[in-house]
C-alpha cells in the first residue's frame, strides 16, 4: 500500500468519525506495521487535515484519477472503489501548472512526454541550424555518415554482388588478372594489391573496426571525462587534488604514445583498443578540459538555488552539471579520437596487428611487397592513406561544428566579423 | 615566479615518480614472459635460468621494484639488459639518444609555432579571398595527414628529387672515421644554439629596455640560423654538423607540418574572435599602422587562450616525435622506445618514457614561463586553460 493510498484511507476515516487508535489498528492490520509507527504518521495527517481547512479554488478544474492496471490488481479490492478525496486526495502524479490567473491545468505523463519532445525538437533545429551554417562541418558530417555506409554495405555486397573468392578481403584472389596489382577496372574499381585482393573490399572491410574503436573511445572517454571533471569541479578539495594529479600524469605519457606501446607488445582488438583509449584519454586531457567548464557551470547562480532548495549532491550533478557538461564533452572528446585514430592505424602500419584489418597495415602491405617485386603499388596507398586521413577529419571537423553549436557566442562573434 | 616554478618542478618530480613506479608495472605485468624467454630457442633451461639470475628476473616484482626504486633515487637508472655481456647504463643510452630528439624537437615545435601564429594571424585578419580558406583546408589536412604517409610523401617527392639523406645520420662518416662520436657534436651544436637563442633575446631586451626598439621576428630567426652555423665553423666541427643537419632536415620538415596545423587552426579562432573587440578600433582610430594593431594589438590577446590550450596539447606532439623517429629510423629517444618495448628490455623502456615524461614537463614548465610573460593576470590558481 502506498503512502498516498494510506492517507486516502485516513482521511476517509476521519470523515465516518472513526477515532485515531482504531484507524491505526486497522491500517496496521493491513499494512503489517507494527501499531505505534501507524500511529504516529495517523496522528500526523490527522494533524495536517484539521490544519487545512482552506477549501480548493472553485474553479479548479477537478480531472478524475485515472486508476493504472498495475496498482488496480494490487489492491485486490482490498479498498472499496473510492471518490478522490476532497482535499488532500490529488493525485500525485499530475503537475499542476498555473495557466491564466487562478485557472489551473494539469498535464498526464504523456502530456509531458509530448511537451518535451516539441521542445527538443526545436532545440534540435536551432542547434542544427548553427551546424550547417559551418560548411566544414557538414563536410565532415557527411565524410562520417560515407564511413559508416562503407561499413555496413560490404557484408551486403559480400553476400550479394561479389563473389567471395574474389572479393575476400583476406584470401581473396583474382585469377582472371596478371599481373597483381592491377590498375583501374569495371570489375575492381580501385584495383587489386600485391596478393591480387580487391583494394576497395579491403578498404571497406577495415572500416566496421575502426569506426567501433573510434565510437568505443569517444564514448568512454566522454562519461568518464565528464564524471571526473564534475566531480573534482562541484567537490573541489581533496578529489579535485587527486583527479588534478592524476591527469598530470597522465600527460607525462601521453594516452597516443602508451597506446603505441601497448599495441607495440600486444595484439589488441578495436574494441579493447577504443577502452584503453578512452580511459587514459578520459582521465587526462578531457577531464582537464572538462574540469575547467565545470568549474563555470558550478560557480552559475542556478546550482545555488538548486543547493538553497535543498537538492542533494546527487541531484544536482545528475540534473543540472551533467547536462551541461555533455555538449561539451563531445566537443573534446572528437579531438583526442584522433590522436586513437593514428595510434592503431600507426600499430598497423609497423606490421604489429597482422590479423586485423586497418588502413595502417594496407599501408605497410603496400611497401613490404614492393621490396619483393619492385613495383609500389599506388592504387593502394593513396586510398589508405586518404581513408585514414579523412576519417581522422572528419571527426575533427564535426567537432568543430559542435563546438559552434555550443558556444554560440563566438560564432555570432565570428559572423559580425566576418560581415 | 622563481618560486612558482620551484615548486611546480618539484610537484612534477613526485608526480614523476608515481608515474614510472606505474608504468614499472604496468609494462611488467601486461607483457607476456620476460627479456631472457625471447632466446628461449637458444638457450638451455639452466643457461636461462643463468641469465634470469644475472639480470635479476628471478627475484619477486616488489623486490626488483624496491631495488630500481631506489637506484632511481640515487640519480642511477640501472643497465640496460643484455644476453651476452654487461650491457650499456641507461644514463649513456640517454647521453646519446637525447640530443637528436632535442633538436628535431625543440627546432620542429619553435618552427611550428611561429609558421602556425603567423598563418592564424594572417588567414584571420584578411577579410574574404581565397587566402583564409586556402589556409584553414590546409591545416586541417596536415594536422589529419596520417605521419608515416606523410613521411613517404617527402621523402619520394622531395627528399629523392634533391638528394637528401633520408635514413638515419651521417652513415657514411661512421664507414670513414669509426671514432665518430655524433652525439658529443650533437650536444655542442645543442649547445651552441640555447646560448646563441639566450644571447638573442637578452640583446632584444636590452634594445627594448634603451631604444624602446626590438629586432623584427623574421630576423631574429634569420640571426639565429646564420650565427649557430657560424660557431660550427668557430669550433671546427662543420664537417660533421653540417653531415647531421643534413639528416635532420627531413624528420624536422615532417614534424613541423604535422603540429602547425593545431597551433595554426587554434589562433585562427581564438584571432577571429579579437578582431571586433573595442580596443582593435580604437587603435585603429588612433591611425597606427595595421600591422601594427595585428601583431601588437590583437595577436598578443589571442595569443592566451591558444598557450593554454598548448599546455594540453604539445605532449601530444611528443606521441608524433615518437612515430616520426621510427618511421625515419632517427637514432632519438622514440626509435629506441620502440626498439627496448619490443625486446622487452624494461629498463631501457622505463630510461626512455622517464626521458619523454621529462620532455613533457620541462615544454610544459617553458609554457608555463610564456603565459607568465604574456598574462600577468594568471595565477597558479588556474593554471589549467
Amino acid at each position: 500500500m502506498e503512502k498516498q493510498e494510506a492517507i486516502n484511507f485516513i482521511l476517509q476515516r476521519l470523515e465516518k468519525n472513526c477515532s485515531e487508535s482504531e484507524i491505526a489498528e486497522e491500517l496496521s492490520q493491513q499494512m503489517g506495521v507494527p501499531n505505534d509507527i501507524v500511529r504516529k504518521f495517523v496522528d500526523r495527517v490527522a494533524a495536517q487535515n484539521a490544519a487545512t481547512t482552506t477549501p480548493v479554488p472553485s474553479s479548479t478544474v477537478q480531472i478524475e484519477s485515472l486508476p493504472e492496471p498495475g496498482r488496480a490488481e494490487s489492491e485486490g479490492g482490498e479498498l472499496p472503489v473510492e471518490a478522490p478525496a476532497p482535499k488532500r486526495g490529488v493525485d500525485d502524479s499530475r503537475i499542476l501548472l498555473p495557466v491564466y490567473g487562478k485557472k489551473l491545468v494539469t498535464l498526464n505523463s504523456s502530456e509531458r512526454m509530448k511537451i518535451w519532445l516539441q521542445s527538443s525538437w526545436k532545440r534540435f533545429k536551432e542547434s542544427w541550424r548553427i551546424f550547417s551554417r559551418n560548411r566544414l562541418a557538414l563536410v565532415g558530417l557527411i565524410l562520417l555518415l560515407i564511413y559508416v555506409m562503407m561499413a555496413l554495405v560490404h557484408p551486403l555486397l559480400m553476400g550479394t554482388v561479389w563473389p567471395k573468392g574474389i572479393y575476400n578481403p583476406e584470401t581473396g584472389h583474382d585469377m582472371d588478372i596478371f599481373p597483381h596489382p592491377s590498375g583501374i577496372s569495371a570489375k575492381h574499381l580501385l584495383g587489386t594489391d600485391t596478393l591480387g585482393r580487391d583494394v576497395l573490399s579491403v578498404l571497406m572491410a577495415a572500416t566496421g573496426p575502426s569506426l567501433m574503436m573510434a565510437f568505443t573511445a569517444t564514448i568512454t572517454a566522454t562519461i568518464l571525462g565528464t564524471v571526473i571533471g564534475a566531480l573534482s569541479a562541484y567537490y573541489r578539495g581533496m578529489i579535485d587534488g587527486i583527479f588534478s594529479n592524476l591527469a598530470d600524469i597522465s600527460l607525462l605519457a601521453p594516452a597516443p604514445l602508451i597506446m603505441v606501446i601497448i599495441g607495440f607488445v600486444l595484439d589488441i582488438d578495436p574494441v579493447k583498443f577504443g577502452l584503453i583509449f578512452g580511459i587514459l584519454a578520459g582521465i587526462g586531457v578531457v577531464a582537464i578540459v572538462l574540469r575547467s567548464h565545470a568549474l563555470a557551470v558550478v560557480s552559475k547562480s542556478y546550482i545555488q538555488a538548486a543547493q538553497v532548495a535543498g537538492g542533494g549532491s546527487l541531484h544536482i550533478l545528475m540534473n543540472h552539471v551533467f547536462p551541461h557538461l555533455l555538449p561539451l564533452a563531445a566537443v573534446s572528446m572528437l579531438f583526442t579520437v584522433t590522436g586513437a585514430i593514428f595510434a592503431s592505424g600507426f600499430i598497423a602500419f609497423l606490421g604489429l596487428s597482422r590479423a586485423q584489418l586497418n588502413w595502417g597495415s594496407m599501408i605497410y602491405d603496400a611497401f613490404t611487397y614492393e621490396g619483393i617485386n619492385g613495383i609500389l603499388p599506388w592504387n593502394v596507398l593513396i586510398p589508405s592513406a586518404l581513408a585514414i586521413s579523412l576519417f581522422a577529419a572528419s571527426f575533427y571537423l564535426i567537432a568543430l561544428g559542435l563546438q559552434d553549436v555550443v558556444e554560440p557566442r563566438k560564432v555570432e562573434r565570428r559572423l559580425r566579423s566576418s560581415a | 615566479m622563481i618560486q612558482y616554478m620551484l615548486r611546480r618542478s618539484l610537484i612534477g618530480i613526485i608526480l614523476l615518480l608515481v608515474y614510472v613506479s606505474i608504468l614499472f608495472f604496468l609494462i611488467q605485468l601486461a607483457l607476456p614472459g620476460d627479456y631472457v624467454s625471447q632466446f628461449a630457442m637458444g638457450l638451455s633451461n639452466a643457461e636461462s635460468q643463468i641469465a634470469r639470475e644475472t639480470l635479476g628476473l628471478d627475484q619477486p616484482i616488489f623486490q626488483r621494484y624496491l631495488v630500481w626504486i631506489s637506484k632511481l633515487l640515487h640519480g642511477d637508472l640501472g643497465i640496460s639488459y643484455s644476453a651476452w655481456d654487461v650491457g650499456m647504463p641507461v644514463k649513456d643510452y640517454i647521453i646519446q639518444m637525447l640530443p637528436a630528439s632535442i633538436l628535431v624537437f625543440g627546432i620542429g615545435t619553435a618552427l611550428a609555432f611561429s609558421i602556425g601564429i603567423f598563418l592564424g594571424k594572417v588567414s584571420a585578419w584578411s577579410k574574404g579571398g581565397l587566402l583564409p580558406g586556402v589556409i584553414t583546408v590546409s591545416g586541417i589536412a596536415f594536422y589529419t595527414a596520417f605521419p608515416p604517409w606523410l613521411a613517404f610523401l617527402i621523402i619520394t617527392f622531395v627528399a629523392s628529387r634533391i638528394g637528401l639523406p633520408v635514413f638515419g645520420i651521417a652513415s657514411s662518416f661512421r664507414i670513414r672515421e669509426p671514432a665518430f662520436k655524433q652525439y658529443e657534436v650533437l650536444w655542442i651544436m645543442l649547445l651552441s644554439l640555447s646560448l646563441i637563442i639566450a644571447a638573442v633575446i637578452l640583446i632584444n631586451f636590452l634594445l627594448k629596455r634603451f631604444d624602446k626598439k626590438t629586432i623584427p621576428g623574421l630576423l631574429v630567426f634569420i640571426l639565429i640560423a646564420v650565427s649557430w652555423v657560424g660557431s660550427w665553423y668557430l669550433m671546427d666541427i662543420q664537417l660533421y654538423a653540417l653531415e647531421i643537419s643534413k639528416g635532420a632536415i627531413l624528420p624536422i620538415i615532417t614534424y613541423t607540418l604535422l603540429t602547425f596545423g593545431e597551433v595554426m587552426l587554434l589562433m585562427r579562432t581564438s584571432m577571429a574572435e579579437t578582431v571586433h573587440e573595442d580596443y582593435i578600433w580604437t587603435a585603429r582610430a588612433k591611425g597606427l599602422k595595421e600591422s601594427t594593431i595585428r601583431d601588437r594589438h590583437a595577436a598578443r590577446n589571442a595569443l592566451l587562450p591558444v598557450m593554454s590550450r598548448m599546455l594540453v596539447s604539445v605532449p601530444y606532439f611528443l606521441t608524433g616525435l615518437v612515430m616520426i623517429e621510427r618511421v625515419f629510423n632517427w637514432a632519438g629517444v622514440g626509435s629506441t622506445l620502440f626498439y627496448a618495448v619490443g625486446m622487452q628490455n624494461i629498463t631501457l623502456a622505463l630510461g626512455m618514457l622517464i626521458v619523454i615524461g621529462v620532455l613533457s614537463m620541462v615544454v610544459r614548465l617553458v609554457l608555463d614561463v610564456l603565459q607568465f610573460y604574456l598574462n600577468p593576470r594568471i595565477r597558479e590558481k588556474n593554471i589549467y586553460i
